[in-house]
């Protein structure tokens, strides 16, 4: 059977969602393997992609994947906080062969120690998507931030 | 004043007081905020006639423009009728006045009353003159905009003393690329402090402890005047296999560096034998100067109260750069800054856990001894530096609050 557009979108949104299922399970290292190969993860100040795009960072490839990956699995020398990220909006592009576009909206709720939820951080994926061998994948996703001001710990993954 | 601080030989002693005693707070803001010159932007951001960008000094609201002759002014964002604010933008440019969105009232961009609707009303007596905008000064230094609340202040390149070469080489001719703010729940000076200290580097952060692995074993601490100091030592590759190694050990994932380009070579030369450089000018500036100039990072930290601090980093590149350089270091300078970033973020960490630790008032005495010979300057992880900023600290205390309180 053909696969078509519906399935396509189908497959991105469920991807969407297992995105925000990993980091929220602290699957980091399966969220890796989300992005292709010379896959980008990228995030940026709502303020400053407005003004020259001076990013917080951006992480280029696999290696750079995993090395995001490994400071959240313990490099850094704090625990991890339980983070739910909420992924709404959700529009793609009519996938042509096997590349697309999507945007998305985010609102990430982090528990601390006191136990009270807070708002993270809110925002806007804007992604590249490929389809490699039968699998839909980021070739580049770019979190656009509202922050214009971060909070005291910015490390979860957005 | 009960001493706070002890920078006499051969205890340096400073009292945890000072980071969470309100009335303490409250006296750094009108002692030493209000006295000293702060660092709000670089003058080239404000261009145009009208071009504006606002600061808080010592919590106060300050707006700074271009006038119509393009001198630059300062003044106390505050309508000279019923105190609202000029402009609630951070930037942006006001055109030929400044108009209140209260009642209307008007100021050219020298801050003289110009425009009072049915200004019948207040009688003839009534002066313009009298209520115009409350001046501040602003003075440029190598492109750097400061602003002081003081009008007895001395100028700012006499303020700056020993710190002001240093701003001038790696300063100069620079522009702002971009801005990142955090806020966290500790004390003003712990910020400060922390580029003041090159002692905690490679335990805080495991990033330095490996990929720059003995940086700390030559350079120098040293103490500049009037509460300034200096951390320099010698610019190293990184070493990748030592990160990569660290990785593993704390993630058990196996990671190749090398082949991440965050840590290739910048598309333009790098001056390799420049030192790496922090500055700490007193109170509330740094300036980071990194693998030749690849980094250039400002930071300025703006007390909210006395357990909470906003950081305002700058990222600087020099003007007129080659677009790929320019595109380089909005994609990489900010990556290990920011509460965000590979190392700047377990600053946060300990700063907070600092905080926290200091509720319990029965230890009442923190430790800068470090570099117990006598003079200025010592070795990396010395302590001159940091006391040099409390000996700036309590003469700034010692003196009275300024006149304009």
């Amino acid at each position: 059977m053909s696969r078509s557009a519906e399935d396509d979108r189908a497959a991105i949104e469920k991807l969407m969602r297992t995105y925000a299922r990993l980091l929220d399970e602290r699957r980091f290292a399966e969220w890796i393997d989300l992005f292709a190969e010379d896959g980008a993860y990228v995030v940026v100040t709502y303020e400053n992609l407005q003004d020259q795009g001076l990013l917080l960072f951006k992480d280029d490839g696999r290696e750079a994947l995993k090395e995001r990956a490994a400071f959240v699995m313990g490099y850094y020398q704090f625990e991890r906080c339980k983070t739910l990220h909420v992924v709404s909006n959700v529009d793609v592009a009519t996938p042509s062969s096997d590349e697309t576009s999507s945007t998305s909206y985010f609102v990430i709720y982090r528990t601390p120690a006191d136990g009270l939820p807070r708002l993270y951080s809110c925002g806007e994926y804007r992604d590249r998507l490929v389809r490699r061998n039968g699998r839909w994948m980021f070739q580049e996703r770019l979190a656009i931030v509202d922050n214009n001001t971060l909070p005291e710990n910015f490390t979860e993954l957005i | 004043m009960q001493a706070r601080v002890s920078t006499a030989n051969p205890r340096h002693r400073i009292d945890r007081l000072i980071y969470v005693d309100d009335e303490i707070y409250h006296q750094e803001m009108e002692k030493i905020f209000a006295r000293t010159w702060q660092y709000v932007g670089h003058a080239n951001e404000l261009k145009r006639p009208g071009d504006f960008l606002c600061a808080a000094v010592g919590g106060q609201p300050i707006v700074i423009c271009r006038d119509d002759d393009l001198a630059l002014r300062a003044f106390f964002n505050t309508c000279a009728h019923r105190g609202a604010e000029l402009t609630s933008k951070r930037r942006g440019n006001v055109g030929k006045v400044f108009r209140c969105m209260f009642h209307g009232w008007s100021y050219d961009l020298r801050g003289r009353l110009i425009g009072v609707p049915y200004r019948d009303a207040y009688g003839a007596s009534f002066e313009t003159q009298a209520h115009g905008l409350a001046p501040a000064s602003v003075q440029t230094f190598s492109g750097m905009m400061f602003v002081s609340l003081d009008p007895q202040v001395e100028s700012v390149e006499a303020y700056l003393g020993e710190a002001a070469p240093y701003l001038k080489k790696y300063c100069e001719n620079t522009e702002v690329i971009g801005r990142i703010r955090w806020i966290y729940d500790g004390n003003w000076k712990l910020w400060q402090e922390n580029f003041a200290d090159n002692y905690h580097p490679e335990f805080t952060h495991r990033w330095v402890r490996d990929a720059q692995w003995g940086y700390a074993d030559e350079g120098e601490n040293r103490q500049l005047d009037s509460g300034h100091g200096l951390l320099t030592w010698p610019q190293k590759p990184l070493f990748l296999d030592r990160l990569a190694a660290g990785l593993k050990e704390a993630s058990g994932l196996e990671v190749d560096p090398s082949k991440n380009p965050e840590y290739a070579f910048p598309p333009f030369p790098i001056k390799e034998e420049e030192p790496d450089v922090v500055l700490s000018v007193f109170p509330n500036l740094d300036l980071q100067y990194f693998a030749g100039g690849a980094a250039i990072i400002i930071q300025i930290k703006i007390p909210l109260a006395v357990d909470r601090t906003l950081v305002e980093l700058l990222s600087l590149a020099p003007v007129d750069e080659a677009r790929e350089a320019r595109q380089w270091r909005l994609e990489r300078s900010a990556g290990i800054q920011a509460t965000s970033g590979k190392i700047t973020a377990d600053d946060a960490e300990a700063l907070g856990r600092c905080q926290r630790g200091m509720a319990a008032r029965a230890v009442r005495w923190s430790n800068m001894e470090r570099g117990q010979e006598p003079g200025k300057a010592g070795k990396t992880r010395d302590e001159y530096s940091l006391r040099s900023f409390y000996a700036g600290w309590e003469q700034y205390m010692s003196r009275s609050a300024a006149a304009i309180l």
